[in-house]
């Protein structure tokens, strides 16, 4: 918020994305835009998958549906009707931006293609998104989070060196995606501030998807280095050693990087986790006067780090997570749990920090507790203004109140399956 | 035509991951962008691979670069006391300031939005930290390396009864900056209308968790730690990933794999089609998506014992073809030669002043009248002083050349 008002509260936002593209219009709601998404007649398929509340599997229930729809006000139109489109193309003269997931080219099917919409709005933004963008020879493949985490290189460097390459479950290439269509929109609308022009965003989820490989591209290209998953060890494709990464303790796992490449970075972090053990008895002598800053750890034998990280696995082995990452706290180490799911409501930061919001759902009669928009602005976490949207919700307030249909039509429109 | 944020200028004071690849999209959008570093503290990505012919330098390296393509690179100690009035002029000149250091750190030289809005009380300033400028945990420092654990990704990228983990690399860095530019752009959006700045406090953590949120929700109203499925889909059955033909891997199982997803019973049936009407195929348990569920374990092994004599690429262009989703697993080898990266723009080559031509990662959309571009290559560190601190700045030859023998430029 700045002082009371949502950055982006005089715009108005047509979400027609299908599953993959949601978060896109997720992220413009949170900073204010009126986003409105639009279902076909029978609602959304995304609210076919879960996980659902209380494992009751309904499309009212779907906390996949819910997550991405948060903040948005929701309405049915079937885009293969003509009635439909009419309806639409009223629409989408009111609006500053439209989103689409569509495969390549059924826009253009439904009549309603840029040069279309250009006319209908000439300052109009059309964000789409698919997996590989508009145009090029894989285009029209179809695209599913698992062929996008594949084809854009993440499933290689997931996973465990002994096993096939592992998708991330909860879908990735859609939201890398969804996400990078949100920042392109966001690009268009700063043009259009200045200019009054509207634009075309084309959307690659995977390239999106590429950008998360961080130097893995890189070492190919300077170094014909091929980085390859490594289950719970990083830098064997890189150096000559293989260095642990998330360690066994007493209930479960941590993260810490002893040393390695970001020695000079990390060195601090290890010496403090020296002396918490020094502290307990539980440093060997050689410990207390290694160099950690000055080895190299790139050419050293297996062995030899082995044989030195050897009593950091059995102290992380002697303590539970919660006990080594306070002592991380306290002491400046660069540790952090391996975090489970049914974790995170208890971690204090994000409960600290009012992350977690509980809004009300009053045909559940229950209030849900929702992981709250990612930013604090002008000091304030952006609000939860509205539970996501039931099935065809605001239909009569869209249709009715803003585009001035009548009830009986709204209701004739219903009953045909248009709406 | 033109770059959609041509006269936006940003005072960049961020470091490592998350800063710098947030910031990197408003220059690659045409903003103005001075970065600021120092010798006496290196970005730590600059130490970090790969380096050009291997050989390790803070300018030989295009891990940093990668992260910092169109912005002008500028050295500066803020240890150094007359720093501190250099860096004052830069955020005059800027629209926007932000900056990636653990909490406090900005305060310490008096250059925190507090003080930075008590002279310019319009700037739009962006500060992001692993877990948030407030809260218990706000001082503690990190990676994304490490974040990436605490968020939940190294857990969900494991196979059930397996160690933990994970994405290559500090994955919630990849994360974050999608969510500070959009902040970042809200807020201008805001100030052009009403003359209004803004702080935005990006907690990593807290963007990092909303590409896992309808988990994190099936934890928090449900009590219920999720299941790890390993590659299947609840929706879909065959949905994992196949070997193929080609050579083994240093730990002896298949280099060349590829995903197939059926989430259709037509994609079912072209499926079969493809694999020439097999016998088992055909069976009635797996005519249904139930069916294949229920035994997914042998479908699995069927369709890996076809795909295994398969050239991945091709069979990926002919399951396409007719409508069965498939994508081959791509290494980064692989991405090299991807025909579509190729047509999309996926790596571009720049010129870089100590490593010479080398690609650079390419930009995830396009815009139809302001495309963005990758203007310049990573800047080696200081190479734009000159530029930013007589030109932008309009210090005087003789001042300049004070305050550098002084090393305040160090």
């Amino acid at each position: 918020m700045v002082d009371g008002e949502l950055p982006l509260s005089p715009y108005r936002v047509l979400d027609l994305t299908v599953e993959n593209g949601h978060q896109c219009g997720r992220v413009l709601a949170d900073f204010g835009a009126d986003v409105i998404k639009v279902e076909p007649p029978g609602g959304d398929p995304a609210r076919r998958r879960g996980p659902f509340y209380q494992h009751v599997e309904d499309p009212e229930r779907s906390f996949n549906f819910w997550f991405h729809n948060l903040n948005k006000r929701g309405i049915t139109l079937d885009l293969a009707s003509p009635d439909g489109q009419e309806l639409f193309q009223r629409l989408a003269r009111r609006v500053d931006v439209l989103i689409e997931s569509f495969p390549p080219g059924y826009m253009e099917s439904v009549g309603l293609g840029p040069s279309a919409l250009e006319r209908l709005n000439p300052g109009l933004i059309v964000t789409s998104l698919t997996g590989f963008g508009q145009s090029g020879p894989h285009a029209d493949y179809l695209a599913p989070d698992i062929v996008v985490q594949a084809l854009g290189g993440l499933m290689y460097v997931t996973g465990d060196v002994h096993r096939p390459p592992l998708r991330i479950t909860p879908p990735q290439a859609y939201a890398h995606g969804a996400m990078e269509a949100a920042v392109g929109t966001m690009h268009a609308l700063f043009y259009k501030g200045n200019s009054g022009e509207g634009q075309r965003v084309d959307t690659s989820a995977q390239q999106a998807v590429v950008w998360s490989l961080m130097n893995a591209t890189g070492m190919w290209d300077l170094n014909r280095v091929n980085v390859i998953r490594e289950g719970a060890l990083r830098g064997g494709t890189v150096y000559t050693v293989k260095r642990r990464l998330n360690w066994p303790c007493k209930d479960g796992y941590i993260t810490c990087t002893i040393a390695g490449s970001q020695a000079a970075a990390t060195g601090g972090s290890t010496s403090n986790l020296i002396q918490w053990m020094i502290d307990e008895g539980t440093a060997p002598e050689f410990l207390r006067y290694y160099d950690f800053a000055g080895t190299d750890w790139v050419n050293m034998p297996q062995e030899e780090y082995d044989f030195i990280v050897g009593p950091f696995g059995d102290f992380f082995q002697s303590k539970t997570k919660k006990e080594l990452f306070e002592g991380a706290l306290e002491r400046r180490i660069l540790l952090y749990p391996v975090a489970t799911m049914t974790d995170h409501p208890q971690n204090r930061q994000l409960n600290a920090r009012g992350f977690f919001v509980k809004v009300f759902h009053p045909e559940l009669g229950v209030d849900i507790t929702y992981p709250g928009p990612a930013a604090v602005l002008g000091g304030q976490r952006l609000p939860v203004r509205l539970r996501p949207p039931l099935i065809g919700e605001h239909n009569r307030e869209v249709y009715c109140d803003e585009l001035g249909i009548s009830a009986e039509r709204l209701a004739e429109l219903e009953q045909r399956g248009v709406l | 035509m033109g770059d959609a944020l041509a006269g936006l200028k940003v005072a960049d004071f961020t470091w490592v991951g998350v800063g710098p690849v947030t910031i990197k999209s408003l220059a690659d959008h045409g903003a103005t962008v001075v970065h600021v570093e120092s010798h006496n503290r290196v970005d730590v990505l600059r130490n970090a691979p790969p380096f050009k012919d291997r050989e390790q330098g803070i300018n030989h390296g295009s891990f940093f670069a990668n992260f910092n393509t169109s912005k002008l690179g500028v050295s500066l100690n803020l240890a150094h006391p007359k720093a501190l009035a250099v860096a004052k002029r830069l955020i005059e000149w800027s629209d926007v300031v932000a900056e990636s250091f653990t909490p406090g750190t900005m305060a310490k030289w008096g250059l925190d939005y507090e003080s930075v809005r008590s002279w310019q009380p319009d700037v739009v300033y962006y500060s992001t930290c692993q877990l948030g400028q407030t809260g218990p945990w706000a001082p503690h420092p990190g990676y994304g390396t490490q974040l990436a654990a605490l968020a939940g990704f190294y857990h969900l990228a494991s196979w059930p009864g397996g160690e933990p983990a994970g994405p290559y690399g500090a994955y919630t860095d990849f994360i974050s900056p999608r969510f500070g530019i959009t902040a970042i752009l809200a807020a201008l959006d805001h100030r052009r209308r009403t003359g209004k700045g803004t702080h935005v406090d990006l907690s990593q953590l807290e963007a990092g968790v909303q590409f896992i949120g309808p988990y994190l929700m099936d934890a928090l109203n449900n009590e219920h730690e999720p299941a790890l499925p390993g590659n299947s889909d609840p929706l879909a059955a065959p949905h994992g990933v196949y070997p193929c033909h080609g050579p083994m891997t240093e730990s002896g199982i298949p280099e060349h794999w590829i995903a197939i997803a059926v989430f259709e019973e037509e994609q079912w049936r072209s499926l079969c089609g493809v694999l020439g009407g097999p016998e088992w195929a055909a069976e009635p348990r797996f005519a249904s998506l139930q069916g294949r569920k229920e035994h997914e374990a042998e479908l699995d092994e069927r369709l890996g014992e076809w795909t295994r004599d398969q050239e991945a690429q091709r069979l990926m262009s002919r399951l396409q073809k007719v409508g069965v989703p498939a994508g081959v697993v791509q290494s980064c080898e692989a991405l090299h030669v991807d025909p579509q990266l190729a047509h999309w723009g996926g790596f571009l080559e720049l010129e870089h002043q100590e490593i010479g031509r080398h690609l650079y990662d390419g930009l995830s959309f396009k815009l139809s009248k302001s495309p963005g571009r990758l203007s310049r290559s990573g800047p080696v560190l200081g190479q734009h002083n000159d530029e930013v601190y007589k030109g932008i700045l309009g210090m005087d030859p003789e001042e300049y050349e004070a305050l550098k023998a002084d090393g305040v430029f160090e």
